[in-house]
C-alpha cells in the first residue's frame, strides 16, 4: 500500500523530537531528511522533493503558517502539521492554507505512522482524486461514478447537496476538511461563513448513513476544526 | 483640564510641594513695589527661572512698562459685570501653563462677582497649592489686623484686605521703602495709584500719615522675620530657647464689639507670638436672635479665621464655667473680653464672667476692650458681608411680634371678661389669678415682652374695673396699690421664667431634632458596605430630613467628577460639575457661604479622608439663608465629615480585603505549584527508573520485562501529557482569557465528536448514548463543551471497573440544554458532591491514580462561563451522574431545506 521508499522531510527545531521521529520513521523503512529551521526546511524540500513533510508550527525563524504557504507551491507534497493542544484556530488556519493533516503533541508512534500512511497513500495519487473510486467504509459503499450510496447493501437516497458533501469528503480520502473548505467546495465561493448549513446537512447525512448518529463510524466531527471521513483501518 | 486632573482618586494624594509666596511689601502705593518685583524677576529669569506674568498693572508708568516688556504674559480673563469689563487673573491659564514663577500684582485685590474666588489672595493660594511660586505686591494698609490703625492715621478706609495669615505664611517679604518726602513727591507727580479706591492719593498721604505707615510696614516686616527665625529654630529642634506662649482666648457675643475684640486679640497674639482662639458664646437667647444678627456672628468667626484664629462655639448655660474649662483645655493664658458698659445693672450683670474668672482662675490675665459708641462695627462688617440674605427676614419677625402683642391685648381682655362674669365678689386676688393665667399663657407662647405688656395691661384693667373707685385709674385704698405692685412684679417674674422655659424647650427641641437626624444618619452610614450605599443613604437622609436637593458626586478613574446614579429627580441639571471638579481637586468647599464662587446658589463640599479623596457632596439648600446659621453650618460639617469617614472606612476595608485576597491567591498558587511539582515528579521518577533499567539491563531483561518497562514509560508519559494539558488549560481559563466562540451545534454532533475522539479509551466500557429525536441544537463553544464531556467521561473511565456501563446523554429542557454522563462506579462519598469541583480535590484513596484534581475544576469554569451549572449526584441505581446545563437564551436559527 505504501511505498517504503517514500521520502519524508521533518522540519522541527526540537532535537529530541527530531531524533525520535527520524529514528522511528527510518526503522519503518522511510527515507528521512530533517531540518531544524524553516529556512533549511525550504531548501531541503526543494532539493529532495519529499512525498511528505512533517512540519512543526513553532519554528524559531519562520512562522509556521507562512512556511505552509511557501511549501504549498508544490501541490504534490503532503504536509502533516504538528501542533500543541488547545489551539484549534491555528489548526484550522493551517488546514485552510493547505496543510493536509495535523497531529497534536504529544502523540504515539502508531498514531503518527497511521497518519503518515494515509498521507503517503494520498500522495501516491499525485493529488488527482480518482473519480472512479468506490469507497467502502463502516458498512457504507459510496460509488462516485454512479452516484450511488448504499448501506448494508440497501440503496440510500441522498439529496444533491448531501451527495456533493459526501463526494467531497470521499475525494479527499480521509483528510480533515475545514468548514470553510467544505463550504467552498460544496456551495461555492462566498458561502464560507454558513457553517450552520453544513452542520445541518451533515447531521442529515449521519441520520441516513450511520446506525447511531451519536456514535458516528463514518462521518467524524473534529470539534472546532472540521470533518473527515473514517476510512476502514484509519480511524 | 490642568495637569492635576490626572490624579487617580484611588492612590493616596501625592505630597504636593507648595510653591513659594514672595510678597513685595510697601508702606503705601507708589513706593515702587511692582517695579522692584519686575526687576527681581528679570534677574531670576536671567538665572534660568521660568517666569510668567500672571497679571501686572503698570498704570501706564513708562519705566515699569519698559521692565515688563519681554516677559511672557498670560492673557487676562475678561469678566463683564454691570457693563464694565475688568481684566482679572486667569487661574486656569496659570495652572495649565505651570511656570516656575508667576508674577501677580496686588494681593489685596477684590475680584468682581463671577470670578472663582472672592479675593485675589485666594487665587494666589490656589496657584501656590499647585506648586507654582508666586511673586506679588501689597501695602501695609491692606493687612486685615491693621485696618483700624490705618484708619486712625489716614482717616481713610480701604475696602480690600488680606488676612494676616496669608502675610505671615509668606516665604519671603521684600520691603520696598521710600523716604516720606520722596514718596510724596511721587504722589504729587501722579505716580501713585490706589487700586479700587475712590480716594485721591494726594488726600491719603499727608506726611505724618506716611511716616506712620512706613513705621507700621517696617514693624510688620521685622515681625515676619522674627517669626521665621523662631519657626526655623523650632524646626531645628532648638527647643530650649523656644517658649510656647500660652494661647490668647477672645470671647465674643453677637454684639458688634466682637469685631473690635477680634482685632485686639489678633494684635495681642501677634505681639506675644502666641496662637489664639476666638470663642463665640451662644447662649440660649442667642439661638433666637434675628437671623441677620446671627449671620453677623458667622462673619465675625470668618474674620477671626482669616486673621489666623482657631474658632469655636460655646453653647449652653453657665458660660463662665465653659470659658474656664476651655481655657484650661486649650492652654490659654490670656482672655480678651468686652468691658461691661451700659447701665449700672447691665454692667453688674455683664461683669459676672469677669468675676467668675477672677474667682476660679486667678492665673488668667483678663483684657477688657471697650465697645465704641460709633457705628463703626456696623459699617465695617459690610466688608465681610456675604451675598445679602433675603430681605424678608426682619419683616417676618415684625409680623410675628405684632401678632404677639395683639394676642396679649386679646388675652387680657378675655381674662377681664372671665373674671368679671365668673366672680361676683369684687375680691381682687381671685381676679389676679385669672390675669396671671393669661400672662403666663402669653409668655409661654410669645416670649417675655408680649407677656410683660399683658401684665401691665392686666394691672391697668383691674385697676380700672375691679379696684374702687371703679371705672377710674385712681386707687382709693393704699393696700390696693401694694396689691397691684406685687401682682405686677409677680407677673413679670413669672413671665420671665416661663419665657426662658419656652426658649429652653424650643432650643432643646431643635437640638434634639439635629441630634436625632445625626444619630439616624450615622447609624445608617455605619451599616453601609459600599460607596454606592453611602451615596444613597446620604442623598436619602439629606433630601428627606432637610428637604435639600443633594447629590454625592463620585469620581471616575481619571479623577474626573461625574454624576452618579444616586441623584434625586431633577438634580442632574442642578449641579455644576466644573465647580465640583474644582472642589475635588483643591479639597476646599465652594459655593454659597464660602469664599469661593460664593455667588452660587448651591454648596459643594469635598469628601476626603486622611490620604484619599472620594468625591464631592453637592447641596442645594431649600432656603439659602439657613446655611449661614451656626447650627446648620455645624450640621453640614458633621454630615460631610461623617460621609468622609464612612468612605474612608469602606476604602480601608476594601484595601484590607484586597490584601487578604492577594495573600490567599499567593497561598493558592504556592499549593498549586507544590501539587503540580509532586504530580510531575512521580511519573518522571517512573520514566527515569524504567528507561535507565532498559538502557543498562540489556541482555539481562526478558522480552516481557522489557516490554513491561517500556509500557510504564509510555503510560507515565501519557499521564504527564494529560497533566501538562490540564495545568495549561487551567492557567488559561483562570487568567480570564476564556473567549467563548458560541455557535449552534446539533446535540448529536457534540456527543458524537466526543465519543469518536475517545473510542479507544472507551474500549473496556459499554457506552450508551441518549439523544432526543429531531435536531435539537445548543449554542456553545464546541471545543470547550467537548472538553467538558471528555473530562467527565475520562473521570468515569478512571473510577469505574472495566465492563461497566457509561451513559452519555443530552436533552432539551425549558430554557436550557442538559448534558449528562453517568457511570456504575462506587459513587461519591457524602459531601463530596461539591468538593470534587474544587481545585486539587481527589477522591479518597485515589491519590495515585489521577493527576492534580484539575479536570473537574476546568469543567466547572467552562460551564459557568457558558452561564450554566454543573452538578454531581449519586444515582439511586448506583454510580454517579455528572450533569451540566447550558442556557439557551435565543431560539436556534431556522433552517430552510435545500435549493
Amino acid at each position: 500500500m505504501t511505498n517504503p521508499n517514500s521520502a519524508i522531510l521533518i522540519i522541527e527545531d526540537d532535537p529530541q523530537i527530531r531524533r525520535v521521529l527520524s529514528t522511528s520513521l527510518k526503522a519503518y523503512g522511510y527515507e528521512v531528511h530533517s531540518a531544524d529551521s524553516g529556512r533549511l526546511g525550504l531548501k531541503l524540500a526543494a532539493k529532495h522533493q519529499p512525498d511528505l513533510i512533517i512540519l512543526d508550527l513553532g519554528l524559531p525563524d519562520i512562522d509556521g503558517l507562512n512556511l505552509i504557504r511557501n511549501l504549498r507551491s508544490n501541490p504534490t507534497q503532503e504536509i502533516l502539521v504538528l501542533s500543541a493542544r488547545g489551539t484549534e484556530d491555528v489548526k484550522v488556519r493551517a488546514l485552510d492554507l493547505g496543510a493536509d493533516d495535523y497531529l497534536t503533541k504529544p502523540f504515539g508512534l502508531f498514531e503518527l505512522l497511521a497518519r503518515v500512511r494515509v498521507a503517503l497513500r494520498r500522495a501516491g495519487q499525485d493529488g488527482k482524486p480518482e473519480e472512479s473510486v468506490v469507497l467502502q467504509s463502516a458498512g457504507v459503499t459510496i460509488d462516485l461514478t454512479h452516484r450511488k450510496v448504499t448501506r448494508e447493501g440497501e440503496e440510500i437516497h441522498l439529496t444533491p447537496i448531501e451527495f456533493r458533501l459526501i463526494a467531497t469528503l470521499v475525494r479527499h480520502g480521509g483528510k480533515i476538511l475545514t468548514h470553510e473548505q467544505l463550504l467552498t467546495e460544496v456551495w461555492g465561493q462566498g458561502k464560507e461563513k454558513n457553517t450552520q448549513y453544513l452542520r445541518i446537512y451533515l447531521g442529515g447525512l449521519r441520520k441516513k448513513l450511520e446506525p447511531n448518529p451519536a456514535r458516528p463510524k463514518l462521518l467524524l466531527t473534529v470539534a472546532g476544526v472540521g470533518y473527515r471521513l473514517a476510512l476502514d483501518g484509519s480511524t | 483640564m490642568s495637569a492635576h486632573a490626572a490624579w487617580s482618586p484611588l492612590e493616596p494624594a501625592r505630597e504636593r510641594s507648595r510653591g513659594r509666596l514672595h510678597i513685595y511689601f510697601g508702606a503705601a502705593p507708589g513706593v515702587g513695589k511692582t517695579y522692584t518685583m519686575l526687576s527681581d524677576a528679570r534677574v531670576r529669569r536671567a538665572r534660568g527661572a521660568d517666569v510668567v506674568i500672571g497679571l501686572v498693572e503698570t498704570h501706564g508708568f513708562a519705566d515699569t512698562e519698559a521692565l515688563r516688556q519681554g516677559f511672557e504674559s498670560l492673557l487676562p480673563k475678561k469678566i463683564v459685570r454691570h457693563d464694565r469689563t475688568s481684566d482679572e487673573l486667569d487661574i486656569d491659564a496659570a495652572l495649565a501653563r505651570r511656570p516656575g514663577l508667576v508674577l501677580i500684582d496686588d494681593l489685596a485685590h477684590r475680584n468682581p462677582e463671577g470670578a472663582r474666588h472672592l479675593q485675589r489672595w485666594q487665587d494666589i493660594e490656589e496657584i501656590i497649592e499647585h506648586g507654582i511660586d508666586v511673586c506679588t505686591t501689597m501695602n501695609v494698609q491692606d493687612l486685615e489686623s491693621l485696618k483700624e490703625t490705618v484708619h486712625e492715621f489716614t482717616k481713610m478706609r480701604f475696602p480690600q484686605t488680606v488676612p494676616d495669615s496669608v502675610f505671615e505664611q509668606a516665604d519671603d517679604i521684600t520691603l520696598v521703602d521710600l523716604p516720606a518726602n520722596q514718596l510724596l513727591e511721587r504722589v504729587s507727580e501722579g505716580k501713585a495709584f490706589l487700586a479700587q479706591s475712590e480716594h485721591n492719593p494726594a488726600d491719603v498721604f499727608q506726611e505724618e500719615a506716611v511716616a506712620s505707615l512706613r513705621e507700621l510696614a517696617l514693624q510688620r516686616t521685622v515681625d515676619h522675620l522674627e517669626r521665621r527665625r523662631l519657626a526655623r529654630n523650632r524646626g531645628q529642634g532648638n527647643g530650649g530657647r523656644w517658649q510656647v506662649s500660652k494661647k490668647v482666648l477672645v470671647c465674643i457675643g453677637p454684639e458688634p464689639v466682637a469685631e473690635k475684640l477680634i482685632r485686639a486679640g489678633k494684635r495681642l497674639a501677634s505681639f506675644l507670638q502666641a496662637e489664639w482662639l476666638v470663642a463665640y458664646g451662644e447662649t440660649i437667647r442667642a439661638q433666637h436672635l434675628p437671623d441677620q444678627q446671627r449671620e453677623r456672628v458667622i462673619e465675625y468667626l470668618n474674620l477671626a479665621q482669616e486673621l489666623g484664629a482657631e474658632t469655636l462655639t460655646l453653647s449652653g448655660y453657665a458660660m463662665d464655667r465653659r470659658i474656664i474649662e476651655l481655657a484650661r483645655r486649650k492652654n490659654v493664658g490670656r482672655v480678651v473680653l468686652e468691658r461691661p458698659a451700659g447701665s449700672v445693672w447691665q454692667r453688674w450683670r455683664r461683669s459676672s464672667t469677669i468675676r467668675a474668672l477672677g474667682r476660679a482662675a486667678p492665673d488668667l490675665d483678663v483684657f477688657l476692650i471697650a465697645a465704641e459708641h460709633s457705628s463703626l462695627a456696623q459699617e465695617t462688617s459690610g466688608t465681610y458681608a456675604r451675598p445679602a440674605p433675603a430681605a424678608s427676614t426682619l419683616a417676618t419677625v415684625g409680623t410675628r411680634q405684632w401678632e404677639a402683642y395683639l394676642w396679649s391685648v386679646g388675652i387680657t381682655a378675655g381674662a377681664t371678661l372671665v373674671s368679671t362674669t365668673v366672680f361676683r365678689h369684687p375680691e381682687p386676688t381671685n381676679h389676679f389669678i385669672v390675669y396671671l393665667l393669661g400672662v403666663l399663657f402669653v409668655a409661654s407662647r410669645f416670649g417675655f415682652w408680649p407677656s410683660a405688656i399683658a401684665a401691665i395691661l392686666s394691672v391697668l384693667a383691674s385697676d380700672y374695673l375691679l379696684i374702687p373707685p371703679y371705672f377710674s385709674f385712681a386707687v382709693a385704698r393704699p393696700q390696693d396699690v401694694v396689691t397691684l405692685g406685687v401682682f405686677l412684679l409677680a407677673a413679670l417674674a413669672a413671665s420671665r421664667l416661663t419665657a426662658n422655659l419656652r426658649l429652653q424647650s424650643e432650643s432643646a427641641k431643635q437640638r434634639e431634632q439635629r441630634v436625632r437626624f445625626l444619630y439616624e444618619f450615622t447609624r445608617a452610614l455605619a451599616g453601609a458596605r459600599t460607596v454606592e450605599e453611602v451615596a444613597s443613604i446620604a442623598v436619602r437622609h439629606i433630601s428627606n430630613e432637610l428637604q435639600w436637593q443633594c447629590s454625592l458626586l463620585s469620581v471616575n478613574s481619571k479623577g474626573q467628577v461625574t454624576l452618579g446614579d444616586t441623584l434625586v429627580d431633577g438634580a442632574k441639571q442642578a449641579f455644576d460639575l466644573h465647580v465640583a471638579q474644582w472642589v475635588f481637586d483643591n479639597r476646599q468647599p465652594a459655593g454659597w457661604g464660602t469664599g469661593t464662587m460664593g455667588e452660587r446658589r448651591d454648596l459643594y463640599l469635598p469628601i476626603s479622608g486622611s490620604a484619599q479623596r472620594f468625591g464631592v457632596l453637592a447641596l442645594r439648600p431649600s432656603t439659602l439663608r439657613v446655611v449661614l446659621l451656626p447650627e446648620q453650618r455645624r450640621l453640614i460639617d458633621t454630615v460631610s465629615s461623617q460621609i468622609s469617614q464612612t468612605m474612608e472606612r469602606i476604602h480601608l476595608a476594601r484595601q484590607a480585603h484586597t490584601a487578604t485576597v492577594l495573600a490567599e491567591t499567593e497561598t493558592l498558587r504556592n499549593s498549586l505549584l507544590s501539587a503540580i511539582a509532586h504530580d510531575f515528579r512521580t511519573p518522571l521518577a517512573s520514566i527515569v527508573a524504567a528507561s535507565s533499567t532498559l538502557l543498562q539491563g540489556k541482555g539481562r531483561l526478558s522480552e516481557d520485562q522489557a516490554r513491561e518497562l517500556t509500557l510504564t514509560i509510555f503510560e507515565e508519559g501519557q499521564r504527564m501529557a494529560k497533566l501538562a494539558n490540564n495545568t495549561l488549560e487551567m492557567a488559561r481559563l483562570e487568567a480570564g482569557a476564556v473567549r467563548l466562540h458560541r455557535e449552534w451545534y446539533p446535540l448529536d454532533e457534540i456527543v458524537g465528536a466526543v465519543i469518536s475522539r475517545m473510542e479507544d479509551r472507551l474500549e473496556d466500557h459499554v457506552v450508551e448514548t441518549h439523544l432526543p429525536a429531531g435536531v435539537p441544537m445548543a449554542q456553545v463553544d464546541v471545543v470547550m463543551i467537548v472538553q467538558v464531556l471528555e473530562n467527565l467521561i475520562d473521570n468515569a473511565i478512571k473510577y469505574t471497573p472495566a465492563g461497566t456501563r457509561i451513559e452519555v446523554g443530552a436533552e432539551e429542557q425549558p430554557g436550557q440544554i442538559r448534558f449528562w454522563v453517568s457511570d456504575e462506579g462506587p459513587g461519591l462519598a457524602d459531601g463530596e458532591e461539591r468538593k470534587i469541583f474544587e481545585k486539587f480535590y481527589r477522591g479518597p484513596g485515589q491519590e495515585a491514580q489521577s493527576g492534580v484534581g484539575l479536570g473537574l475544576t476546568i469543567c466547572r469554569i467552562i460551564v459557568e462561563a457558558h452561564g450554566g451549572q454543573i452538578l454531581a449526584r449519586n444515582r439511586a441505581t448506583g454510580g454517579v451522574e455528572f450533569s451540566f446545563t447550558v442556557p439557551s437564551t435565543e431560539a436556534p436559527p431556522q433552517f430552510h431545506p435545500e435549493e
